[in-house]
């Protein structure tokens, strides 16, 4: 049995809708109650911050800020084996985010990815499949800076070499830069893309079989998961770094020209797909409605089984208004596997759309408050 | 909260410094006011001394009292050797070492274009004259190992070339007496990465 770390209770203040909030969370499933618009997901974004120091919307943190308000504050508490441990972020406007954990504020950021890990799904996730490359790539690096602590790492250093290297390109249209120059940093990115691909590739095989997994159980359907780089499939086992540096080298080539024009770099990690293959087809093609959402739940499966084998820890779920969504196996899949197991944080507008699980605490929310239901 | 004028002023100047955030400014500020007069002017003058007497060495461009500094006017010092480095911090941890008998070579930085350094704004050119006037057999490139000292190091690389001079970089690995779940992520992949025989 993996260890629990589960988030106690909720502090909120000058949040989105609510003014100041507090909550007492249930260990088993906790679900927020309410009619559209009453501030529902608001909540689960609250928790997302203080699993990743951000919001899972493409938002700004000064979105975030109640209306009128001079910053937001969000604090929780997370209790396992240890003891107690308190996980702050505050936001300010022009002051930038303080992230502290047991009352010690963070360097940046990142470290505080995989203190309390969780996996979210919401009603974007269902358009996994189709949806651009860059919700996937946003998908695996959330995934991974939870489970890897040198994937933070690598992808840090990428995204220095590429800004780097972006602003050279740029620098270079107005005054021409020496061509050593140029060379030093395709050569010092490159060294960075291949590093962080080749981590990816690795950890996207090991996401990829326990997928395959969950939905051969599913559907009985065959998974493979591959990035595709450069229009190319790669099957994700090529993990090696030097392959990844020739491929991205020969992709470097071939743009060349348009890159002095353009002042950016092509090629890279950063414009790679991943790509499901369902029975051997290309998802983002051929994939219908009920198998992109059997799709993304075996993928949510994967994340929750990925999560606990590399952190010895289950991951707490952001379900928002997508449990409604899925119907039958993949609903009894997911209640059963997950909820029944790890800290589940759900919303839904009325209490048809709850799963039966014991021991559950229900909130019924509305604009900015939340009252847990008595009983 | 408003202070008064030269209170205000000097914990603006102690605020510029590196590390010093407003909080540390004010209480450095605060210690100063509530020492000796004696202490300040002795700290005022050995900044303005150090200042005023401290400039780059003419051959190496490390920080110096004399127009050439004490490693390169040393001649028991291999001057074949050039050890290229970013900062005079990189010059004192190596002699720390007492391994190390050539020359170095300050760079005073490293090539970032998001930061506007180019190869003009860091004593490359220096360096090249000084290989160009003959007698360097080895350059050891030890700037640092992140993306901006690995650029530079790939650049000087490839402007050394034509002189013909050996160009060796320094290895990447773990710390010496440092346990293996102490060092960080990232030098643990490169130390991987860079791994040999036994």
């Amino acid at each position: 049995m993996a260890e629990r770390r589960l988030l106690s209770r909720l502090y909120l203040r000058d949040f989105r809708s609510y003014p100041r909030l507090e909550l007492a969370f249930a260990p088993g499933l906790n679900a927020f109650v309410g009619p559209n618009g009453a501030g529902k997901t608001n909540l689960l974004e609250a928790i997302h911050y203080l699993c990743l120091g951000s919001s899972f919307r493409a938002a700004r943190d000064a979105e975030a800020v109640a209306w009128g308000a001079d910053g937001f504050f969000v604090k929780g508490r997370l209790r396992d084996e240890a003891g107690d441990l308190d996980v702050e972020v505050a936001f300010r406007p022009g002051h930038g985010k303080v992230v502290r954990v047991g009352g010690r504020s963070l360097g940046s950021t990142a470290e505080l990815y995989g203190t309390l890990p969780c996996v979210s799904f919401r009603p974007e996730d269902l358009e996994w499949a189709k949806g651009p490359p860059a919700a996937r790539r946003l998908w695996l690096d959330r995934l991974l800076v939870q489970t890897s602590a040198s994937y933070r790492a690598e992808l840090l250093a990428f995204r220095e070499a590429l800004a780097e290297r972006n602003a050279l390109l740029v620098r270079n249209r107005h005054e021409k830069a020496a061509r050593a120059l140029l060379v030093a940093w395709r050569e010092a990115y490159l060294e960075r893309a291949a590093a962080l691909a080749a981590e990816r590739a690795r950890a996207l095989a090991e996401i990829g079989r326990r997928a395959a997994e969950e939905l051969g159980a599913l559907t009985g359907e065959s998974l493979a998961l591959a990035v595709v780089s450069g229009g190319e499939a790669v099957v994700p086992a090529a993990g090696e770094a030097s392959a990844w540096r020739e491929r991205y080298a020969a992709q470097l080539e071939a743009v060349a020209e348009e890159e002095l024009v353009r002042g950016h770099t092509l090629a890279g990690p950063h414009r790679d797909d991943i790509l499901a293959l369902l029975d051997g087809r290309d998802a983002r093609r051929y994939a219908s409605q009920g198998q992109q959402r059997s799709l993304v739940a075996a993928l949510k499966l994967a994340e929750v089984g990925h999560i606990e084998a590399r952190l010895g820890r289950l991951p707490c779920l952001l379900l928002d208004d997508v449990f409604s969504e899925l119907d039958g196996s993949r609903r009894a899949r997911l209640g059963e596997a997950a909820m029944t197991r790890a800290q589940t944080f759900l919303t839904a507008a009325d209490d048809r759309l709850l799963p039966e699980v014991a021991g559950a605490r229900v909130f019924d929310v509305r604009p900015g408050a939340a009252q847990a239901r008595d009983g | 909260m408003a202070f008064p004028g030269p209170i205000a002023r000097l914990i603006e100047e102690l605020n510029r410094l590196p590390g010093v955030g407003p909080k540390s400014a004010q209480r450095l500020a605060f210690h100063l006011l509530g020492r000796p007069a004696e202490e300040a002017r002795r700290l005022a003058e050995a900044i303005l001394a150090a200042r005023e007497r401290v400039r780059r060495c003419e051959v190496c461009c490390d920080w110096t009292d004399a127009p050439v500094c004490r490693v390169c006017s040393d001649p028991r010092r291999d001057a074949t050797k050039i050890c290229v480095v970013e900062s005079p911090k990189d010059v004192a941890a190596l002699e720390r070492t007492g391994r190390y008998d050539g020359l170095y070579h300050v760079l005073h930085g490293a090539i970032s274009p998001l930061s506007g350094v180019g190869p003009g704004d860091v004593t490359i050119g220096r360096l090249l004259e000084r290989l160009r006037a003959g007698g360097v057999q080895e350059l050891i490139l030890a700037t640092d190992p992140d993306v901006d000292g690995e650029a530079t190091a790939l650049y000087l690389k490839d402007v050394v070339a034509p002189l013909g001079v050996r160009v060796t970089r320094l290895a990447r690995g773990l710390p010496e007496g440092g346990d293996l779940d102490f060092a960080d992520e990232l030098t643990i992949a490169r130390a991987l990465e860079g791994r040999r025989e036994l």
